[in-house]
């Protein structure tokens, strides 16, 4: 303890002594002098980093320099969203600086490295003075380039069902019609109850009572056809309603437009199963 | 469409004021003069001795409706008001009128072919028998069959009695334009042996009733008669007594508006065919 506080005294004694002699010259590299646009930082908290970071906005047009007097490496964290060049000196710039505004620079030597905005969203710019990836510079930047911010990637949805379209009204033209189709060669074969189907007052006054005139402004629209009638003199809509499948003899199409409503498919096998049916479509 | 504003007159198998033509009564109406009217015929008396009556067998196509169902058909058919004299007389189609011309033979056929588009509920147009007997008969007042008058209808159609006026035998009628609107009233359909000449075509009563219980009018030609009408409705005049509702052209002043009913022998025809199908067409 007595050694140890001598030792102590001798060098505070000996410090005044020391600071007195000029001390000697050993030739420095000095640091290098990298320049980064200084603002009022603009704390923005940034999810999830619980530690408000400093944040510089870099707008649509505007210009963020770094410049160097000694090589540096900078890098953007994210793709995309600064675009950065490395520019060679010397150079002289007119842009709208961040941190200063609209203005004139010229850089005589060193590194200068240019950053813009490329779309929107934050992105840290990382600086490496020394290359080695020691030592790193950050900084944060919030850009907006003025485009709409790409959208987060959204999990594919599974495939929807097609919907089925809309069945067409077999007889599109305003009013309601009815055709039946047979075979002639075919009547015998048929079921009396269903023969009396295409002779019945009863459906013959109804189909007079639903539906619309034809031309002559005597005669309802509604007929009964041979399968292999030729309608051209009647109007394209009875050609082409004619083309439409009928699978079985006898037949039946019902078309209703102003109420969206159509149906095609076998005659029904009596006059109340008919009158039941023209009646759902024509009411 | 004009509207019979009259009660259908046949309730039942045989109406109050209509004819019954039998063998007991045939007689009376051989008679060409009715009234003090000469009514012509036009049918071609056959020579029997070279063209023997022969009847068809069983059509392999035409499906024969039985016998014993005639009776409850026939009924189903006056209660449903389902006959062709019921279509006929509701759509106020009146008889044809062979003005004391022995065109009967034409107008059989083309009551029939006018009833066949009464029954596909086509517009009523008034179609000219004198074109068709007139052209095949080169304007003489000339019997036929209504196998020959067919055989015109199906080849070249019937034209409007607005182009041909009915009771004309003027061949300068004979146009293009009569010409293309006879191809809108074309049969195109019909049961027919076409294997034998036009004087020998012929069916069965059995085909004839089958056929009119199907709302498939025929036209018929009676040697007794020398006549040729409309064969429309299968009538049971007493039980198990069946017999035809034929309509004559000698306007709606014969019988119950043109009809008559032929019963026994004289209810059998010497040719007949039947018209199914008709082309469809306004005019």
């Amino acid at each position: 303890m007595r050694v140890l506080t001598s030792i102590i005294l001798a060098a505070l004694l000996a410090m005044p002594a020391m600071a007195a002699e000029p001390a000697p010259v050993v030739p420095s590299v000095p640091p290098p002098s990298i320049r980064l646009p200084e603002l009022p930082p603009s704390p923005v908290p940034i999810p999830p980093n619980p530690v408000p970071v400093p944040v510089t906005k870099l707008g649509a047009g505007q210009l963020y320099v770094v410049s160097s007097d000694a090589p540096i490496l900078l890098v953007a964290s994210r793709d995309g969203m600064v675009k950065v060049i490395n520019a060679a000196t010397p150079l002289t710039l007119y842009a709208n600086f961040v941190d200063g505004g609209d203005e004139v620079r010229t850089y005589k030597t060193g590194q200068v490295y240019i950053v813009r905005a490329a779309s929107t969203g934050q992105v840290e710019l990382i600086i490496s003075p020394d290359l080695t990836g020691a030592k790193l510079i950050r900084r944060v930047l919030d850009v907006d380039n003025g485009t709409v911010p790409n959208p987060p990637p959204v999990p594919p949805k599974p495939p929807e069902p097609p919907t089925p379209p809309p069945a067409p009204v077999p007889i599109p033209a305003p009013g309601f019609r009815v055709l039946i189709l047979e075979e002639t060669a075919d009547r015998s074969k048929l079921p009396a109850a269903q023969l009396n189907v295409l002779f019945s007052k009863t459906v013959r006054d109804y189909l007079d009572s639903k539906c619309v005139l034809g031309p002559d402004g005597k005669t309802h629209e509604w007929n009964i056809w041979d399968k292999d009638t030729d309608a051209k003199s009647m109007g394209q809509i009875w050609v082409d309603v004619l083309k439409r499948p009928h699978p079985t003899m006898p037949w039946i199409v019902i078309s209703n437009p102003e109420k969206g409503k159509g149906f095609e498919g076998p005659l029904p096998a009596t006059v109340t199963e008919t009158m039941d049916l023209l009646k759902k479509y024509a009411e | 469409m004009a509207k019979s504003k009259s009660s259908l007159p046949f309730n039942g198998a045989i109406g109050p004021n209509e004819i019954l033509i039998d063998d007991d009564t045939w007689k009376d109406h051989f008679n060409h003069i009715i009234d003090g009217e000469i009514k012509a015929h036009g049918l071609v008396p056959r020579d029997y001795a070279h063209y023997p009556k022969e009847m068809f067998d069983l059509p392999s196509q035409l499906q024969l409706i039985p016998r014993s169902e005639w009776s409850d058909r026939i009924k189903e058919k006056e209660s449903t008001k389902s006959r062709i004299s019921d279509i006929l007389l509701t759509a106020g189609i009146p008889s044809m009128d062979q003005d004391g011309v022995g065109y009967c033979w034409a107008h059989s056929t083309t009551g029939c072919v006018q009833a066949v588009r009464t029954i596909a509920n086509q517009p009523y147009v008034p179609l000219s028998a004198f074109m068709v007997a007139a052209i095949l008969k080169k304007g003489r007042d000339e019997g036929g069959w209504c196998g020959l008058s067919a055989k015109f209808a199906r080849e070249i159609g019937i034209c409007s009695q607005a182009i041909w006026p009915q009771g004309s035998r003027n061949l300068s009628l004979d146009t293009q334009k009569a010409r293309d609107n006879a191809a809108l009233h074309k049969i195109t359909e019909d049961w027919v042996d076409l294997t034998r000449d036009v004087y020998d075509q012929n069916l069965t009563f059995d085909m004839v009733a089958t056929c009119l219980l199907t709302d498939i009018p025929c036209p018929v030609d009676f040697n007794w008669w020398s006549h040729s009408v409309m064969g429309c409705d299968l009538v049971e005049v007493e039980s198990s007594s069946f017999g035809i509702r034929i309509r004559n052209s000698w306007t709606d002043s014969y019988g119950e508006k043109g009809f008559a009913v032929l019963r026994g022998s004289k209810t059998i025809p010497d040719s007949a065919l039947a018209i199914r199908a008709t082309g469809a067409s306004p005019t």
